[in-house]
């Protein structure tokens, strides 16, 4: 067993190292074109904070997921709502939303709090988010994207999802993209230039906090969603 | 002016190339789909096609194999530039010439300005 979570640790951290080349290589390849060119640099300046950015984020909430599943570092619990985590996400990826034409919607159903580590939360979600994002990023996509924060009540529970008019992920393709994650260099078939490491690294935040993602769906469109239950004693305040 | 078409599915990469080598005399065009990719081809003819392999719900292997198999392209050089790492290419030796490709290009490792020697090589050979 533990050399089964060593090796999907191994296994996660060379799928993060792959997908953070491409970031890489766009700073690269634009500091080379930058030099070789007299036009106006701010916006490839922008283009490369941005790329930068994301990677930055990536191995960030890579080591937050490694030293939450290996105790390293302690989740400390406080009242909070989901609605609030999801707001911050919202507002964390306008920019790079607006550079991939995407539209941003937050739906929040219910504001019950429940008891949960704002940060680590926030960094999963954050992860979900840009993958939904970039997940076909490519010029031949004229289509309007859309993006949806959702968090809506269920049972005892608090649901929070991402979801994206652009992806077509659903109970079955993300069984297998989990079970092919240490096999396959494209985990998820369709997104284009990404491997989707975002959502196995967000996989692996959620997972030190015993919750788990799994894909739904919401007004049509197709995302991965967690389950927040209530707490039982902030009802009562 | 020399045709380039690109394959490319990242967005801010497929820019990089067209203005890059846009303002080396040549028209690029730019793709993030292997479908677009042959419609493109049939409507200019590029000189040149540079293909990354991992592409959106499809294997560029295929589409290389798809783009060989009208005999009007056969000729038409190809430049593998990917981040896919050759080791995970097709053992089969067959594999090169069969599809008769003329370079490949591990994309962490390129330059620019040597994928314009490079390119610049195959379109004046095409020329000559």
């Amino acid at each position: 067993m533990k050399d089964n979570a060593i090796n999907s640790d191994q296994f996660l951290l060379k799928s993060v190292a792959e997908e953070l080349r491409l970031p890489l290589v766009q700073i690269s390849r634009l500091a080379e074109l930058s030099r070789s060119s007299e036009n106006d640099l701010s916006s490839d300046m922008k283009t490369i904070e941005s790329s930068a950015d994301l990677a930055l984020q990536l191995l960030e909430s890579y080591i937050l997921g490694v030293e939450l599943s290996d105790n390293q570092r302690e989740i400390a619990l406080s009242p909070i709502t989901i609605g609030a985590v999801m707001n911050d996400v919202a507002h964390q990826v306008h920019k790079i939303a607006a550079q991939n034409n995407c539209d941003i919607e937050l739906s929040i159903k219910t504001s019950k709090p429940i008891m949960g580590n704002y940060e680590a939360i926030k960094m999963a979600y954050l992860n979900i988010a840009h993958s939904i994002i970039l997940a076909n990023n490519s010029q031949v996509d004229k289509k309007r994207k859309s993006i949806i924060f959702a968090v809506y009540g269920k049972g005892t529970k608090n649901m929070a999802g991402v979801y994206g008019n652009d992806i077509q992920i659903n109970k079955t393709s993300w069984e297998k993209s989990m079970s092919m994650f240490h096999k396959t260099r494209q985990k998820i078939p369709e997104f284009s230039s990404i491997n989707g490491s975002g959502f196995f690294v967000a996989s692996s935040i959620l997972e030190s906090m015993s919750l788990s993602l799994h894909p739904s769906k919401y007004k049509g469109n197709k995302g991965l969603v967690a389950g927040f239950p209530l707490s039982q004693q902030l009802q009562l305040i | 002016m020399k045709e380039l078409l690109f394959i490319e599915p990242d967005k801010i990469l497929g820019n990089t190339y067209l203005r890059y080598f846009g303002s080396k005399n040549y028209n690029v065009r730019v793709t993030g789909s292997a479908q677009e990719a042959i419609i493109l081809a049939d409507d200019i003819t590029p000189d040149l096609v540079i293909v990354e392999l991992q592409l959106r719900l499809h294997n560029g292997i295929d589409f290389l194999y798809e783009f060989r198999s009208y005999s009007d392209w056969h000729q038409i050089p190809i430049i593998i530039l990917s981040i896919v790492p050759s080791n995970e290419f097709p053992s089969d030796k067959n594999f090169w010439s069969t599809l008769n490709i003329h370079k490949y290009i591990y994309k962490p490792k390129l330059k620019l300005s040597s994928l314009l020697t490079e390119i610049n090589d195959i379109t004046l050979e095409k020329t000559l």
